[in-house]
């Protein structure tokens, strides 16, 4: 739990909190995508207005539009029973701010495109035990990789964040109370970890002075990209494995993977293609080790029928 | 506006409709009124980086101004570089990619506000097909827009110090070698040993290279080879090498820079297809497209230095800013002409022209540029070459790394673009002169006379029908008289409220892109007289055919002796 929630727990226990308390117990019972919705919306504000991206208002409302849409129809499409329950739209919410923060475009297309192949990739390539059959890829992470990989007309823009330590901050407190409330904090902490002992090993290998290899260090480990990685891509529960062991494993080999790609074999955008390798692997690993599925609504959405779409 | 321009407007006229051509031709009705180029900063180091799959020439041109004796330039390089790998670049490369990518001024000018539309009496008459006779408007204004071989002493020395050298001549006014070493204290140690001035301490610098599995380019000038080259400055050096490292290793340049000292680099990056940045910096575009006051324009150079160094210091040094973004076939305004095909070739851009392999063996023969291959002409077929310049201020505490690169898909052309719009030289009260010099008595005499002549009624405007001679008179004479307070009125308008309110909001603006104060900007001297900023051609850089001669013997030449053909050291290893 972060340093705010045990502060404002701590003081419900004193005579005049008992409300705030309350509210704050209310909020943990809400769907942890609406936190994650509240943050990814203020980082792409912070993005457009403050780090300038590229990125027009045209293109944000085409992908949450198709995103939207895509996910409806096929709700609707297969008549699922959650189809009327916000929870699946949810999910179209976290993933239309996560490809509107990603990729960059010359046209008006790509956007809507990448949304609606994303949106899709949730329904056609399910896979994993009967008792955590879920969807593949982080749908956001999809559109990445595509968007990096295939797409005419758009890019991928890695340092468009900058190296401001502040922002790093902002991101680590708010990324922390997400993933708390969404049971994988694990994950983020053991990729982060691992990535920025890598990061450290590399320039310690390399032999670089103190100065300025802390900078370095600095500069790479507190790019907003990673750490909107770590707590917004890799952290998803529908695609990460069930079982905690074997969800540590994973994010270390996603770390190694990322690390190899970009500094051994100096490709581009390495942590994007590792999640995209690794994410195949999951469903394996929950058939070897298997564990009850995550629900993001929880039990109760559980019964009305909703499969986490 | 220059000759290129003018030609993608002709080729656009052949594929649209007219009406479509009229309004793109106004797209751009000013001209090019001044360029803010790298001389203008400082100490600004400049590199030429081309770039295709994992193929890469790099030009580098340095501003050293200290004793040649004293000269040494040492690049980290991904593969230790043969001799076909290295030749003496044409600092007139860097000169023509400055002037073709330098912030641009481009300048309108408002039409004369005294006008005087009196139309009366006009479109009198109705053709058969129903066209009319009727005055042309006047055209509305411009949108605002914004060595020798070693012995076997020095061989066991090198095996001493861990440093191996693999090649070693002089090419032209430089003494090349290039080296792999094992320690960067030995490396350090080879440096000074052999006549090369390195900064005490470099070896902290080199250490992280020499664990990277980098090798050295080395470089110093043979004074007596630059005494008989005629030279006065030293050229640049070009290379190319096979890398999957899309980076510049500029933190080398860094060694012993006081840690808050800004340092200028100007990076042209020629690629194949999108707009380059960097992958570990933020690359940002500069402000542009503003309309700036008029007077700017003998100061357009302090206004871009003023802007930029705010616009640095405002991010702390730790931007990389674009300034240009450009498909390299056309340009719009042209500060200068794009780059001929062979001038393209001597920046290093292997591709040019379609088939590489053809171009290289071409450039080897001795009929080079001659015109024997089908070019593509300028102007002509897009030509698949894209420039982007990239502006870095830093220090050494802002940037800890070397600068990493990316090419994105972007091809949306961007420049550093800046308008000033001149004002009409003229005032109310030439504008009151000109209009009472205008007979309405005698002009609506004889469109009156016009109009009684036409004898058909129904060839006549239905407005005229019924009027007698009189009347027609009366109306023609109030509509001449309103014609020439309207002229009057618009032009009281433009001089008295529209002209000062715009030149306060460019003030504004002015002030608020360089930080100069208003009242200072107030007391620029101000410049009435109108002048034509067009600049005059040169002669055409692309018709000077020198191209070394190539070594034609080789069976199997790599692509870099294809682009360069074989330079001819001077002495062999």
């Amino acid at each position: 739990m972060t340093a705010a929630a045990k502060t404002l727990v701590l003081d419900g226990a004193g005579p005049e909190m008992p409300s705030l308390h309350k509210l704050w117990r209310a909020c943990l019972a809400w769907d942890a995508r609406w936190f994650q919705i509240a943050f990814l919306a203020s980082f792409l504000l912070l993005g457009a207005l403050a780090r300038d991206f590229a990125l027009s208002f045209a293109q944000v409302l085409l992908t949450f539009a198709s995103a939207l849409c895509t996910q409806a129809a096929w709700q609707w499409g297969l008549r699922l029973l959650g189809r009327t329950q916000w929870s699946g739209y949810l999910s179209a919410l976290i993933s239309s701010f996560g490809i509107c923060i990603l990729v960059r475009a010359e046209s008006l297309w790509v956007h809507p495109l990448l949304a609606a192949l994303a949106m899709s990739s949730k329904f056609l390539l399910r896979a994993g035990p009967a008792a955590c059959k879920s969807h593949v890829l982080n749908p956001a992470n999809l559109a990445a990789f595509v968007a990096w990989f295939v797409v005419p007309g758009a890019w991928l823009s890695p340092g468009q964040w900058g190296a401001d330590s502040l922002a790093a901050l902002w991101f680590m407190a708010l990324g922390g109370i997400v993933t708390q409330r969404a049971q994988r904090w694990d994950v983020s902490l053991s990729f982060l970890a691992a990535w920025a002992v890598l990061l450290a090993a590399r320039l310690w290998w390399l032999d670089y002075a103190w100065n300025p290899g802390a900078a370095m260090w600095l500069q790479q480990i507190s790019n907003g990209a990673v750490l909107l990685f770590a707590f917004f891509m890799i952290s998803d529960p529908m695609t990460t494995p069930q079982r905690r062991s074997a969800r540590l494993v994973y994010a270390l080999a996603v770390a190694l993977l990322a690390f190899v790609w970009q500094f051994v074999w100096f490709k581009p955008h390495g942590l994007i293609v590792a999640l995209f390798a690794a994410s195949w692997l999951v469903p394996l690993i929950n058939w070897r080790w298997p564990q009850a599925r995550f629900d993001w609504a929880g039990a109760k959405a559980q019964q009305r029928g909703a499969k986490g779409y | 506006m220059r000759s290129q321009p003018n030609r993608f407007w002709l080729r656009a006229a052949t594929a649209l409709a007219g009406a479509t051509l009229a309004a793109s031709a106004q797209a751009f009705c000013g001209f090019y009124a001044g360029k803010a180029d790298a001389s203008l900063f400082n100490e600004a180091s400049q590199v030429v980086l081309v770039r295709d799959g994992n193929r890469t020439v790099i030009s580098m041109l340095n501003d050293y101004k200290g004793p040649l004796s004293e000269f040494a330039l040492v690049v980290p390089t991904p593969v230790a570089l043969q001799r076909g790998q290295v030749r003496v670049a044409e600092k007139k490369v860097f000169e023509r990619l400055d002037a073709y990518s330098s912030p641009r001024l481009a300048e309108y000018h408002d039409n004369d506000p005294c006008q005087f539309n009196f139309n009366w009496g006009w479109n009198y008459y109705v053709s058969e097909n129903q066209t009319q006779y009727s005055l042309r408007r006047h055209s509305p204004m411009p949108p605002p827009a914004l060595a020798a071989a070693r012995s076997d002493q020095e061989k066991s020395r090198d095996r001493a110090l861990g440093v191996t050298v693999e090649t070693q001549y002089t090419l032209d006014e430089y003494d090349i070698v290039s080296l792999s070493a094992q320690q960067s204290d030995g490396l350090e140690t080879w440096l000074q040993e052999n006549g090369y001035r390195v900064p005490k301490g470099a070896s902290v610098a080199l250490k992280p290279y020499i664990n990277q599995g980098m090798k050295f380019f080395v470089a110093k000038v043979n004074l007596q080879q630059y005494n008989k080259s005629g030279y006065n400055t030293l050229r640049p050096l070009q290379f190319a090498f096979e890398s999957e490292k899309f980076m510049l290793p500029m933190r080398l340049g860094m060694v012993n820079a006081p840690p808050d000292k800004p340092q200028d680099l100007i990076v042209y990056v020629l690629t194949r297809n999108g707009r380059v940045e960097s992958s570990n910096y933020r690359t940002v575009k500069l402000p542009a497209n503003m309309n700036l006051p008029y007077f700017v324009k003998p100061r357009f150079k302090d206004f871009y230095a003023a802007m930029f160094d705010k616009e640095t210091r405002a991010e702390d040094y730790r931007v990389v800013f674009t300034e240009y973004f450009w498909d390299m076939s056309w340009c719009d305004p042209c500060v200068d002409n794009p780059l001929s095909p062979e001038e393209l070739r001597k920046a290093g851009v292997f591709w040019v022209g379609g088939n590489a392999d053809e171009n290289f063996s071409a450039m080897q023969s001795s009929q080079a540029g001659q015109g024997r291959i089908a070019l593509p002409a300028m102007g002509g077929g897009a030509q698949p070459v894209v420039l982007t310049r990239l502006h870095l201020r830093y220090t050494a505490a802002s940037f800890p790394e070397d600068l990493a690169l990316t090419q994105t898909r972007d091809r949306q052309n961007w420049q550093t673009r800046y308008v000033i719009q001149q004002p009409f030289s003229g005032s109310l009260s030439q504008c009151s002169a000109k209009l009472a010099k205008f007979n309405c008595e005698a002009s609506c005499n004889e469109r009156v006379q016009r109009i009684v002549d036409v004898r058909d009624p129904a060839r006549l405007n239905p407005a005229f029908l019924g009027r007698d001679s009189q009347m027609l008179r009366q109306e023609c004479l109030a509509a001449c008289d309103g014609a020439k307070q309207r002229g009057l009125q618009a032009a009281s308008n433009y001089y008295e409220r529209d002209l000062p309110a715009r030149l306060t909001r460019e003030k504004q603006v002015l002030a608020q892109f360089t930080g100069w104060s208003i009242s200072d900007i107030d007391q620029m001297p101000s410049s009435p007289a109108i002048k034509l900023g067009r600049r005059e051609l040169g002669t055409n850089p692309g018709t000077n055919p020198s191209t070394s001669p190539g070594d034609q013997a080789s069976p199997a030449p790599t692509w870099w002796q294809r682009l360069f053909g074989d330079s001819q050291p001077a002495s062999k290893l």
